[in-house]
């Protein structure tokens, strides 16, 4: 029931931006990256598998905007493609892992009994065991075989422990609360009842969700990059980083070589974590009952 | 104190469940890939470029598969591996022959163990006591700042920023030593020399460590401090005038410190895959290192071992926390 | 004197302050324009439904203003022996409260820290209110006190999760009172219990009065709570007092047509009629009627009740009215 009116949508935006500068930023400098990753990575002159395109260990200059890495690669590009694959991953294994855990989460929740209890134990034995390990450990049996797209989907399949959890306590809340029993007894359908009532509590969630475990799979990516298990073949944050440490780059002053995907990884990062808090901030009810007049 | 007793079993059960279960796939994984470690040792070998008796490959073969314990039908491998494991055997590594990897780890563990130990600590401390404090003198200009930093810092991978204050502190600035546990060609001693070498080595890998893990813990203590200082339990001992320490640390803090110890369980298997990534990038000489070089050699006992080790590490670890969990909740305590 | 006032409520007027589109915040007036007197030695009981603003009230009472709550006008004034302190005043949170003043909140079930025992949400007052002394010295006293609030020993060295409800609230009761105020405030003291325990609660109430001489004073929607504890009757309307009398006088001989109709509507003992309930639903307290406040719902309004605010009048000794048609009542 409104009460109230509601301020325009673009006046509101507005006094939002200006009260969570962070999201701002954060949003600003993701939206650059995801640019360079999607759009300037098609424009690239290089393969970035080759080696040898460019001269090597040139440091930054006009011509080479980030320098040059000992392989003979234009970091700039090289930056591109990399972002492009991270991000690639990145999304892979969020979602994987969240569309596993939400499920089964949702099944747990909804069904109760002994199935819940046996879900809730799986996905507490997944959470406790280090899976990054078992990761290296695959990783380094079938080391040839490891691309883009299993790095992604590998690190989902292990990951779906904790939205288990989470989706699972917001479904039991939701059951109990008084709409819940409206709607069974006034006879709608379970698909109507999940879809119409439940979607939009759980929704903002999974979308929080989504963003928060990029962090995660990028970051296992780069960990496993470190321990030489990445698709070191192709071009990815990590991988950059592999390379740079395998040849020494700081020892030998090829500084911009490290500072790259290390400046990139925290800028990522980083705001990646401001807009996931300023996307929080927007949809939770609770603020955004805050942000237009009315109400009791 | 029944509750307590039923809570410790139960902990106790799920702490077997899940070594068992790690352990298990640990066997299992590397027998369903298809791909043999037996294959990458002999491939190897050949690539060295010479040749040998078809013979003596044979043989190598079957050292190999005994070594690995990959001999017999699936079954009779895994009663083997379980059987071994119960022992504390967990094989033995392949070039060092013929050192146990039990022994390789107990040498490279202490490093790690006191790295961990001592960062995990201090972070945890460090970053519950300020973030709680921050959180309830919430609209200060401090509160604000020190929240800005932690959010920077708290999302980037500890070897990240180990490598940035590398930059900073070895290269740009030499001040600090860029890699290693001690410097080269110095004998370890209980000297207070050797003493000093090795913190200035172990400084900038801890403040890695400390750095992030602190800015994690500050930002959720932060938020769960706001939250509590807003509970009705605390509103009334505002509203009965309690001191303003009282309230803060018996009445916030000490309230959400109990989500946050939760916390700390949840992440322990991330903190200790990150530091041993932080130790490749710093050529610390802990287990990171150790499985790198296996990884690196396809020292397969070797990174079985230090898999199966880490399992065993973090579910103990967590079993710790779960004991402790009690004695700082009291609904779980009594009743 | 022994009904002398202790208490001076004058044209309290609390809003909270909403912000909406920044430029215009709108205020939610829940205490609007609001005097009364508060005595030595009595019990006050507060009445109005949900969201007529007894709650603010109290917690103006106890100097509780905190955003987004204002005091825009008016003031609180406390007599304790020749001094007089408002709650303006920079000393009155330090001098007043739960010294002179205590307050039990609503939702008394979570009030209690989970981590602390019950002798130490004792000890933490005596810390707080009395620098000098050793707290354990008074754990005697401590003892003597809840015992006589009909709590066993044991209750001391539990936590609040063991204990149950009923035992909660008198551990609340308890620590109100530790402190012997003179006013004690209480917001909706039964309304989250069972009926046993409500009475119980309730008796616990009144006996305290009668032993410590002091002023009770119990909000609550509840007219059945009223009708037993309470001497003096203030029934709150839309922010506003519509009538304060003696509870008797409320319930048999009430002017207003509100509160008229509000105690025809409640049901007794062998009643087999029908009962007349209002219509409507309150005001919205951001937005209230013109004039006064009951005139959409009120049976007996006339161009006058739309136009203007009734004051409140006294009609006899001690009972006051706001309303333009209480002669004809």
């Amino acid at each position: 029931m409104k009460k109230g009116k509601t301020i325009k949508l673009p006046k509101e935006f507005a006094r939002f931006t200006w009260r969570n500068k962070g999201f701002v930023i954060g949003l600003s400098i993701l939206t650059i990256l995801i640019i360079l990753a999607f759009g300037a990575s098609y424009f690239s002159p290089y393969d970035p598998r080759r080696w040898n395109t460019a001269p090597r260990d040139m440091p930054p200059s006009w011509k080479y905007p980030l320098g040059t890495t000992t392989l003979g690669q234009d970091l700039f590009w090289l930056l591109t493609w990399a972002l492009r694959n991270s991000l690639a991953i990145g999304f892979t294994g969020s979602l994987t892992g969240l569309a596993i855990g939400a499920l089964l989460g949702f099944i747990a929740g909804y069904r109760g009994g002994n199935l819940d209890r046996a879900i809730i134990l799986v996905a507490d034995i997944f959470i406790a065991i280090p899976t990054l390990m078992l990761i290296i450990l695959i990783g380094s049996i079938i080391k040839a075989n490891l691309n883009i797209g299993i790095l992604g989907v590998l690190y989902g399949i292990l990951t779906w422990g904790m939205p288990v959890r989470n989706v699972r306590s917001m479904i039991l809340s939701l059951r109990e609360r008084e709409f819940s029993y409206i709607d069974i007894f006034s006879g709608l359908s379970t698909s109507e009842i999940i879809f119409r009532h439940y979607f939009p509590y759980i929704f903002p969630w999974i979308s929080m969700a989504a963003i928060n475990r990029m962090f995660g799979a990028i970051g296992a990516e780069v960990t496993l990059a470190i321990f030489g298990l990445s698709a070191i073949d192709e071009a990815t944050l990590g991988t950059m980083l592999y390379w740079a440490l395998k040849y020494q780059a700081l020892l030998r002053g090829v500084y911009w070589w490290i500072l790259t995907p290390t400046v990139t990884l925290m800028l990522l990062f980083t705001s990646l974590y401001l807009t996931s808090v300023g996307l929080n901030i927007y949809l939770n009810p609770r603020t955004r009952l805050q942000r237009t007049i009315g109400g009791e | 104190m029944k509750g307590v007793y039923l809570y410790i079993v139960s902990r106790l059960i799920v702490y077997l469940l899940v070594i068992f279960t790690g352990i298990t796939l640990c066997f299992i994984i590397p027998r369903i890939t298809g791909a043999s470690p037996v294959e990458v040792v002999i491939t190897r070998m050949a690539s060295y470029g010479e040749y040998y008796d078809p013979a003596v490959i044979q043989g190598l073969k079957e050292t190999l598969e005994e070594l690995y314990g990959l001999k017999g039908s699936l079954w009779e491998q895994y009663i083997a591996f379980l059987r071994r494991l119960f022992m504390g055997d967990l094989g033995v590594s392949l070039t060092e022959f013929p050192t146990p990897v039990s022994a390789l780890i107990n040498r490279s563990l202490p490093w790690t163990v006191g790295l961990l130990l001592f960062t995990t600590l201090i972070s945890w401390i460090l970053g519950n006591l300020i973030g709680g404090i921050a959180g309830y003198f919430e609209r200060t200009k401090w509160s604000n700042l020190l929240t800005g930093f932690s959010i920077i810092v708290h999302n980037i991978p500890y070897y990240i920023l180990g490598l940035c204050l590398v930059l900073l502190f070895s290269y740009f600035i030499p001040l600090l030593p860029m890699m290693g546990g001690y410097s080269i060609g110095v004998k370890p001693t209980f000297s207070l020399e050797f003493i000093l070498d090795v913190l200035s080595h172990a400084l900038l890998p801890a403040l890695s460590i400390i750095t992030v893990s602190y800015g994690g813990s500050f930002i959720t203590m932060r938020a769960l401090s706001i939250t509590t200082k807003n509970e009705d339990f605390t509103r009334f001992a505002e509203i009965m005038r309690l001191d303003k320490h009282t309230v803060l640390y018996r009445y916030v803090i000490r309230n959400a410190l109990l989500p946050q110890v939760t916390g700390l369980a949840v992440a322990l298997g991330n903190i200790f895959t990150g530091a041993l990534a932080l130790e490749v990038v710093f050529g610390y000489p802990g287990l990171g290192n150790l499985l790198y070089r296996a990884l690196i050699n396809s020292y397969y006992n070797l990174i079985m071992g230090l898999t199966t080790y880490s399992i065993f590490a973090v579910a103990t670890a967590l079993l710790i926390l779960d004991f402790i969990y009690p004695f700082i909740d009291p609904r779980i305590r009594y009743r | 004197m022994e009904n002398s006032e202790i208490t001076k409520v004058s044209n309290v007027r609390a809003y909270y302050k909403i912000f909406g589109g920044g430029e215009d915040s709108r205020y939610v007036r829940a205490v609007d324009d609001i005097s009364f007197s508060l005595y030595n030695s009595e019990i006050l009981g507060i009445a109005g439904e949900s969201g007529c603003g007894k709650s603010t009230l109290i917690k103006v009472l106890y100097g509780l203003v905190d955003p987004p709550l204002v005091l825009l006008n008016g003031d609180v004034i406390y007599r304790i022996g020749d001094e007089e302190i408002s709650i303006r005043d920079r000393r009155f949170k330090r001098k007043v409260q739960w010294k002179v003043c205590s307050y039990i909140p609503q939702s008394s079930m979570s009030v209690l820290n989970p981590v602390m025992r019950i002798k130490d949400h004792f000890f933490k007052i005596i810390q707080a209110h009395f620098r000098d002394i050793d707290e354990r010295e008074l754990y005697e006293d401590i003892e003597k006190h809840v015992q006589r609030l009909g709590l066993p020993v044991e209750a001391l060295t539990s936590f609040p999760h063991q204990l149950s409800g009923g035992m909660r609230q008198r551990v609340v009761i308890a620590l109100a009172t530790f402190l012997k105020p003179r006013v004690i405030l209480a917001d909706e003291p039964t309304t989250a219990l069972d009926v046993i325990n409500q009475r119980g609660v309730l008796q616990l109430l009144i006996r305290i009065q009668r032993e410590m001489r002091n002023t009770v004073v119990i909000v609550t929607h509840d007219m059945g709570v009223h009708a037993q504890t309470a001497q003096r009757l203030m029934v709150m309307y839309a922010g506003k007092i519509v009538e304060l009398a003696s509870t008797e006088e409320i319930f048999k001989n009430s002017y207003h047509p509100y509160v008229r109709i509000l105690i025809d509507s409640l049901p007794f003992i062998g009643d087999k009629k029908r009962r007349p309930s209002l219509k409507g639903r309150p005001p919205s307290l951001l937005n209230p009627p013109s004039g006064c406040r009951f005139h959409p719902r009120c049976p007996f309004a006339e161009d006058a009740c739309k136009r203007g605010e009734p004051p409140l009048v006294e009609v006899s000794y001690g009972h006051y009215v706001s309303c333009f048609k209480w002669e004809r009542m």
